[in-house]
């Protein structure tokens, strides 16, 4: 296996990883707090589900590109394609816009999720405003998303 | 379609009619009642006595529910509907059945204070046996423990280390025996009898070992007997609580009435609550509230039915009264209006966004969807579980907007060639292979989205008799949005479009504020930096491409993994076959919900952004409750 395979690899752990950390930040959060509040007001829970679900994205996202890079060198295929190391080095690159801004936007969207749970805890008919506050949070995400991709797109290996 | 016409309604009726009319008004739902003025020798109702009683009997019966639902057995399915019960069983309850289930309410409450009680004397006994524990191999009654004419005895405490030590080394006393009884920790349980002629020095040693006395006075055998004693009493209430249990658990059978008693008690406490906003003289009393003007004959009709001697009046709410807001829409749009409120309801005299929203609601969630697959089970699934499901009002607005999202999905997961992860044919738009005409398809939507926005604040304004607004405010940035899109064809007519376009801006954006004409360019100067939001507006959309990226992507490697496992034999076959059904499930369940956020958003901030005027009360007629269960003769206004 040459350097440019194992740059290539990092790469793509490092989108599905980072993102995937604060993906699991937040939703474990938002759960806990979701929790919390269902024990003072069941009939909510449903509503918080949803709210709790919002910062999963971001792991998704990281996923998503780090299967693209797979897809492109073809490991998924079978046989890896050779990769030069400075195509490495631009997987790499072009996997740290999802990874990092993932990460932190994961980690922001569950603490506005938790805030609206509150929220929705105390007045159920503001459910609709929490979601979209934070879905505000999530645009980040997906910039960085496209980013990522027209970049991961870009690298023609083989 | 849009906004309900509503008539201020006026009631000038007998008092003994009050209760009546009360139930008719209820009944009928489009009675929104308001607190009347104060006036014209009227006074405000004093607040009924009877309103406290029945708050304390539906606490009661709510507690009783609420005790009872944890040995209901019967399984509520996840989305099942309420039951129903017709208006003459609500009658029949309130007036036949309510004293025997409030007496059934009154057992179970005796039964839980038994209860409590018994769980008080269970941790009294609990303690008392924990404290006899490490004396139950010391065999002599505790009564025997006294001191004779020469001797001292006692029972008592001591350091276990230190007991230890001066027993092994002999230097106690040959008058003086310790018996060590159990040790509990460092501590060691002892039975002293000594001399009184060693008192004194037995007592230093004593001392020295931390000796602290016990009394066991509660007891008169011996220690074991004592222990079997509280057994037999624990165990004695432990059936005994079990028995309460199994009594209370007897009276489940009474759980739907009680549930149906606390709709029906609820529904009358509407009724009382609504009655304090009445104003009253000795014989009359006035009712003042909001009816949609559809429906003010029938209201009419049906309350003189009821009391021939009232009197009625319907009049066009005032410029300065704010009717409550009731959105009407067709039968497609309706799912839709529950976006609208999810948000906030137009204020009165604005409009109902609700018919303009619909189609880029349903196509923006089929894009991000995006997967023909997912589309068809959406469509096929959703109105099954509509039919034998027979979800709530609420859930089944959202489930036909789920339904017209999976029409949308079909459309645009053919056109993105996605079926289950698979793509069967020749693809119109690749988004992994050729992305850019995607991008551009799904900003171009975008625009479109946001013009229609600008269309209706220009069509408010030109309602409102402002048509030179909908130039400056509207007309203008639609054209500089448009000639900068042309500019990328024809670049020489775009480029004058999008220059004409900013002129107007420039010019007219400060004309409310001032006259002179540099402040207003300036002014001008300030509004183009808007720009800036069209296009973060515009950018925003790229997520319906990603969100549509995402589902195809995730099923792809799906149908990948499943194909790995499918070909490891039989047992492959059965796994593979589990995982795609799971893994599409998954992958359909988590972007329906992205799909259904993420287009709420772009209706919200984007859209409603560019024209809607919020604010609006909700329409709350006075109804019946329906927390377990409707109370039915229904009666739907328009």
């Amino acid at each position: 296996m040459s350097i440019g395979q194992i740059l290539a690899l990092c790469g793509a752990v490092l989108s599905v990883v980072l993102s995937g950390m604060g993906s699991s930040k937040g939703v474990g959060r938002a759960g806990e707090t979701a929790a919390g509040v269902s024990t003072e007001n069941p009939e909510v829970n449903s509503k918080l589900l949803v709210l709790q679900l919002l910062p999963a994205t971001q792991g998704i996202y990281g996923f998503l590109i780090s299967v693209i890079v797979l897809i492109n060198t073809n490991i998924l295929g079978g046989t890896m394609v050779p990769v030069t190391m400075e195509q490495g080095i631009g997987v790499i690159i072009a996997c740290l816009p999802v990874g990092i801004v993932g990460y932190y936007s994961a980690i922001r969207q569950g603490k506005v999720a938790e805030a609206s749970m509150l929220m929705t805890g105390q007045r159920p008919e503001m459910s609709g405003k929490g979601i979209t506050m934070t879905v505000m949070v999530e645009t980040y995400a997906v910039l960085a998303l496209l980013v990522s991709f027209l970049m991961v797109n870009a690298i023609k290996f083989g | 379609m849009a906004i309900v016409e509503m008539k201020r309604m006026s009631l000038l009726a007998p008092k003994q009619d009050e209760k009546a009319l009360l139930h008719a008004i209820q009944r009928l739902r489009c009675i929104h009642i308001m607190p009347a003025d104060e006036s014209g020798g009227f006074e405000r109702e004093a607040a009924p006595q009877e309103l406290s009683d029945l708050e304390n009997r539906i606490a009661r019966v709510n507690w009783a529910v609420k005790k009872l639902a944890k040995f209901d057995t019967t399984k509520a399915p996840m989305f099942g509907g309420k039951p129903s019960i017709s208006t003459d069983d609500a009658k029949q309850l309130l007036n036949q059945k309510q004293s025997i289930l409030l007496h059934t309410v009154e057992v179970l409450e005796v039964l839980e204070r038994e209860q409590n009680e018994n769980r008080g004397v269970i941790a009294r006994l609990e303690a008392a046996k924990e404290q006899l524990l490490p004396w139950v191999d010391f065999g002599v009654p505790i009564r025997e423990v006294k001191n004779t004419r020469n001797t001292v005895a006692s029972l008592a405490t001591v350091q276990k280390s230190k007991v230890d030590a001066l027993l092994s080394s002999g230097e106690l006393s040959p008058l003086c025996s310790i018996e060590i009884i159990s040790y509990v920790r460092d501590l060691a349980n002892v039975y002293v009898v000594m001399h009184r002629s060693v008192i004194d020095e037995v007592q230093a040693q004593l001392k020295e070992m931390g000796y602290s006395s016990v009394t066991l006075n509660q007891v008169e055998g011996t220690v074991q007997q004592k222990i079997a004693e509280l057994d037999a009493e624990l165990s004695a209430m432990a059936l005994r609580q079990e028995a309460i249990e199994k009594e209370t658990a007897g009276y489940v059978t009474d759980l739907s009435d009680l549930k149906s008693l606390y709709e029906c008690l609820t529904s009358e406490r509407e009724k009382l609550v609504a009655s304090q906003d009445f104003l009253g003289s000795a014989s009359t009393f006035y009712l003042s509230g909001w009816a949609p003007a559809e429906v003010t004959d029938k209201i009419e009709k049906r309350l003189t039915k009821v009391s021939p001697s009232i009197c009625m009046e319907f009049v066009d709410p005032q410029d300065d009264e704010e009717p409550p807001v009731l959105l009407h829409n067709g039968k497609v749009v309706t799912p839709y209006e529950t976006v609208v409120s999810g948000f906030s309801l137009p204020t009165y005299r604005g409009l109902d966004p609700t018919a303009a929203m619909t189609p880029f609601f349903a196509n923006f969630m089929g894009m991000m969807i995006s997967d023909a697959g997912y589309g068809i089970l959406l469509v096929v699934f959703v109105p099954l579980i509509i039919k034998f499901m027979k979800p709530s009002p609420g859930a089944k607005h959202i489930m036909w907007l789920l339904f017209g999202g999976g029409i949308a999905t079909i459309i645009w997961g053919a056109l993105y060639n996605t079926w289950f992860g698979f793509s069967p044919w020749p693809t119109v738009f690749d988004a992994v292979g050729d992305s850019i005409p995607v991008m551009a398809v799904c900003i171009a939507l975008g625009a479109v989205h946001l013009f229609a926005g600008l269309g209706v604040a220009a069509y408010m304004n030109i309602k409102r008799g402002k048509p030179g607004s909908a130039i400056a405010d509207q007309l203008s940035w639609f054209m500089v949005i448009v000639g900068l899109a042309l500019m990328l064809v024809m670049p020489e007519i775009g480029k004058w479009v999008a220059i004409a376009g900013v002129a107007i801006i420039l010019v007219t954006s400060g004309r409310e504020k001032s006259n002179n004409p540099f402040k207003r360019l300036i002014s001008g100067l300030g509004s183009l930096y808007g720009i800036t939001s069209w296009v973060s507006d515009l950018l925003s959309y790229m997520r319906l491409f990603g969100m549509g990226l995402a589902t195809g992507v995730i099923g792809m490697v799906i149908n990948q993994l499943v194909g790995m496992v499918f070909a490891g034999g039989i047992i492959g076959k059965v796994l593979g076959s589990l995982l795609f059904v799971g893994g599409h499930l998954f992958n359909m369940g988590i972007n329906v919900l992205g799909a259904y956020v993420h287009s709420c958003r772009l209706q919200y901030i984007e859209f409603f952004g560019k024209f809607y005027e919020d604010g609006g009360k909700p329409f709350r007629p006075l109804a019946s409750t329906n927390r377990y269960c409707y109370i039915e003769d229904v009666v739907k206004p328009s």
